[in-house]
């Protein structure tokens, strides 16, 4: 199917935005959120912890690497398509990310090399379909993931 | 939903059963609890073995695997071993992605990591 066929059948179906101050607390509750929004789709038990697993590790991202001064928020919006593409985008209007590409590869952190992994991108990489990072020292990082879910869901 | 850790000491052995959500927000505290542990025994100068259980951890991301790295430079410092038992298919999906098996040992139960401990002549009262 080529995919300027794909984009004339797919349909918004539900959409939802959260702003939310970056602090570690909200790592759970957009996990609850995502969670919450996606069940509308009857995913299986594995796509919805791969769905927060995926988010985690972005917002995790975002309140240590986005505010490594503290304030700041998070912008975190979810849409939901009728052919069950599922789409997550987590914002930030922090530092932002030097080097994209080397942030990506496993094991790579500006963290506490002790206590972080530097797994992040990866997890995100493997739980979902795509991932894209647009990221500038200054303004901040956007991280899209898109997780197609199984079929079943009807509008 | 909060993260917990059950400790006890089987001789040379901690045990380690997480429970609950293991994120970035909760690691800090699973971190302490368990360096605290660690350093009650560490001045007696024997190895220290590290036995976790990820029964009933019903959420794990990737700071799960810093708790556990940041921990095993602690044990190796000892001369121990760290044990990884119990764990779902998705923990182990994630552990799997890091490495974190070159150097933490997966075992099935804490049962079984404790019978390797014990063959080795490992545990020991102190």
């Amino acid at each position: 199917m080529n995919s300027e066929c794909r984009v004339e059948e797919r349909k918004l179906c539900n959409r939802l935005e959260a702003v939310f101050p970056a602090i570690s607390q909200n790592e759970g509750l957009a996990r609850a959120v995502a969670a919450a929004f996606a069940a509308q789709a009857d995913p299986t038990v594995e796509e919805l912890t791969e769905i927060r697993t995926a988010l985690s590790e972005a917002v995790s991202n975002a309140v240590i690497y986005g505010y490594p001064q503290g304030e700041g928020q998070v912008r975190l919006e979810l849409s939901l398509y009728s052919d069950g593409r599922f789409v997550m985008v987590v914002e930030d209007q922090g530092v932002g990310i030097p080097d994209v590409e080397r942030a990506r590869e496993p094991l790579f952190t500006t963290g506490d090399a002790q206590e972080r992994s530097g797994m992040g991108f990866t997890v995100m990489e493997s739980f979902t379909d795509r991932l894209d990072v647009v990221s500038a020292p200054g303004k901040g990082t956007r991280i899209t993931m898109v997780k197609q879910l199984d079929q079943s869901y009807e509008l | 939903m909060n993260a917990s850790c059950q400790t006890t000491w089987e001789g040379s052995c901690l045990v380690a059963s997480l429970s609950g959500e293991v994120d970035h927000h909760q690691a800090a505290a699973l971190r302490e609890q368990l360096d605290e542990e660690i350093s009650r025994k560490s001045a007696v100068k024997r190895p220290i073995h590290l036995i976790f259980s990820f029964e009933k951890v019903t959420f794990m991301d990737s700071s799960g695997i810093g708790v556990i790295m940041g921990r095993y430079n602690k044990i190796r410092e000892t001369g121990g071993t760290v044990f990884i038992t119990g764990c779902g298919d998705y923990v182990d999906r994630i552990l799997e992605m890091s490495g974190i098996y070159t150097i933490a040992r997966r075992e099935e139960s804490v049962a079984h990591a404790l019978y390797q401990c014990g063959k080795a002549g490992q545990i020991y009262e102190q």
